[in-house]
């Protein structure tokens, strides 16, 4: 669906983004996050033909978003960071004129089903400017969705919104990523987690990592079994490595009460780890499997990168 | 052409919910009256000579007011990056937002109407001086507004639009009375040529030179072309 090959873009001597590279299968929903400043507006502004690119190539459903502009601009929708509203219209007004320049068959049903869908029926005669920011980002992903885009570009939607109006934008997202491609651009990783079933880590304009959740979580050691015991480490991690497909130990922390050790291995050894224990009669305190977040992904990723 | 019709439209809509096209049209028809009282006190003659020249000058400083939000605005507000990445041909833009500029400059002209009415009323003024005065009005207004537009094109703050148009067209207006003190010929037809006030007070003369038709086309021509390419090359920035 979409394919992005070496994408470059420089203000002046600052390079925005520098080489980026991804392709994007159609339908689900990809994850685009990276700490302020790391070049995700540059790009989804670039993907959506608003600025063009310095270098390389964006092409959508196999069209060039550089060389044939207007057939790309058909099949996406964009919801920039700030909803691109006119305060002085009315909800109905704004939709009719967004209806016209993307070419809608039947404007006034599309429009009705529209506003149904992201909850905004019965206010057509509301000024936008007098709206909340809430009901704004939903006229904004309106206008968005109103011409059944096959990409859906999405720059920080929940950005500024109350808890309740978060999870109700996430479901909506959801709803819409059934039958279309979403990019979704955001700093709020547990989002990520909800939503996306692929990440793009980007930092500095360049891709740091990308995959599927689970290879992203991967970065950061992935899943890993934490044991806790009674006692000088030393005693227990010579046993504790020999046990098979182990790939590394890591001792977290070590004082008075005991010692805790992460063991780093692909399959189940849950149920060795306690025969180990009984049959060496160790003192066991705990025992547990311990999955690490999408933030320490992240971190670990963003804080390799610097 | 559908295209530009939505933006005609949307551009018509915006102004009119807004307090700027009100705003507009009242200190306009006051200077038009003021210019038109003091035109038939100084010369006593039923024609719009003097309001026209007068009224040609204060829309210098207006009319870049009705055309400074039209890139401006859109750009500080957002809603640019919603034009931008809609399937609008770019010319399209910016035909539809200049046609909604001259659109309202035509309500104003109309408005004005009243004006030779009471000449007919009064006097007997000839109408076909009147209707050549006010096709250079028009023509007047479509130049000014594709100026304010190039300016509008440029920035970012609508008020910064605004000053700029007026700048752009101030040396227009000033190369007329300036060839006054130039002795040289060439120089001085040279800046009598460039005024739009040479031009448009043949039109109030009753004359309607091809000439002059073609100095004012070429000039919105000119400054809409300069504003397709001011777009272009600031999405490269």
């Amino acid at each position: 669906m979409v394919v992005v090959e070496k994408l470059s873009k420089s203000f002046g001597s600052f390079q925005a983004v520098h080489e980026l590279s991804f392709s994007l299968p159609k339908g689900g929903i990809l994850g685009f996050i990276g700490p302020n400043g790391a070049g995700k507006t540059t790009t989804m502004r670039m993907l959506t033909g608003y600025i063009p690119p310095s270098n390389g190539t964006v092409s959508v459903a196999g069209y060039s978003v550089f060389e044939e502009s207007m057939k790309v601009r058909r099949i996406v929708g964009y919801l920039p960071e700030t909803p691109p509203l006119y305060r002085e219209l009315t909800i109905g007004a704004y939709l009719d004129f967004v209806a016209s320049i993307r070419d809608v068959e039947n404007p006034k049903v599309r429009i009705g089903e529209v506003m149904d869908e992201v909850g905004l029926s019965g206010l057509e005669n509301r000024i936008i400017g007098s709206l909340s920011k809430g009901y704004r980002q939903r006229v904004g992903l309106a206008q968005a969705i109103i011409h059944k885009p096959e990409l859906l570009i999405l720059d920080e939607p929940t950005s500024g919104l109350d808890p309740a109006q978060v999870v109700g934008i996430r479901s909506f997202i959801q709803r819409l990523a059934a039958s279309r491609t979403v990019i979704l651009s955001t700093h709020i990783l547990s989002e990520v987690e909800h939503l996306c079933d692929r990440v793009l880590v980007i930092n500095q304009g360049k891709c740091a990592a990308q995959g599927d959740l689970k290879e992203i979580k991967k970065r950061a050691g992935g899943e890993r079994y934490r044991i806790e015991l009674q006692g000088e480490s030393k005693r227990y991690i010579e046993p504790l490595s020999k046990i098979s497909d182990v790939e590394s130990l890591n001792l977290l922390r070590e004082d008075d009460r005991g010692c805790s050790i992460e063991i780093f291995v692909e399959r189940d050894i849950r149920s060795e780890l306690s025969t180990l224990c009984a049959q060496q009669t160790w003192p066991l305190l705990s025992l547990s499997l311990y999955s690490p977040s999408l933030e320490e992904a992240f971190l670990s990723i963003v804080g390799a990168e610097k | 052409m559908k295209k530009m019709w939505a933006i005609f439209k949307k551009e018509m809509r915006v102004y009119f919910v807004s307090p700027l096209a009100y705003a507009f049209l009242t200190v306009f028809f006051f200077l038009a009256g003021l210019f038109f009282y003091l035109g038939l006190t100084t010369t006593a003659e039923p024609n719009l000579r003097v309001m026209s020249a007068n009224l040609s000058i204060s829309l210098l400083f207006l009319l870049p007011l009705l055309t400074m939000r039209h890139f401006a605005e859109e750009r500080r507000s957002g809603s640019f990056e919603l034009l931008m990445t809609a399937p609008i041909p770019l010319w399209s833009l910016i035909l539809g937002k200049w046609l909604s500029s001259l659109a309202l400059c035509v309500i104003l002209l109309l408005g004005t109407l009243l004006f030779p009415i009471i000449l007919e009323y009064f006097g007997n003024p000839d109408w076909g001086v009147i209707g050549s005065t006010y096709l250079g009005l028009f023509l007047c207004c479509a130049a000014f507004e594709s100026a304010g537009l190039l300016s509008s094109s440029q920035s970012d703050e609508p008020v910064a639009g605004g000053l700029g148009g007026v700048l752009i067209l101030f040396p227009f207006w000033l190369a007329g009375p300036s060839s006054e003190f130039v002795e040289q010929p060439l120089l001085k037809k040279i800046l009598q040529e460039a005024s739009f006030l040479t031009h448009l007070d043949a039109f109030s003369k009753g004359l309607i030179d091809s000439a002059d038709c073609i100095w004012f086309v070429l000039f919105c021509f000119g400054f809409l072309f300069l504003t397709w390419r001011s777009i272009e090359s600031r999405r490269w920035r």
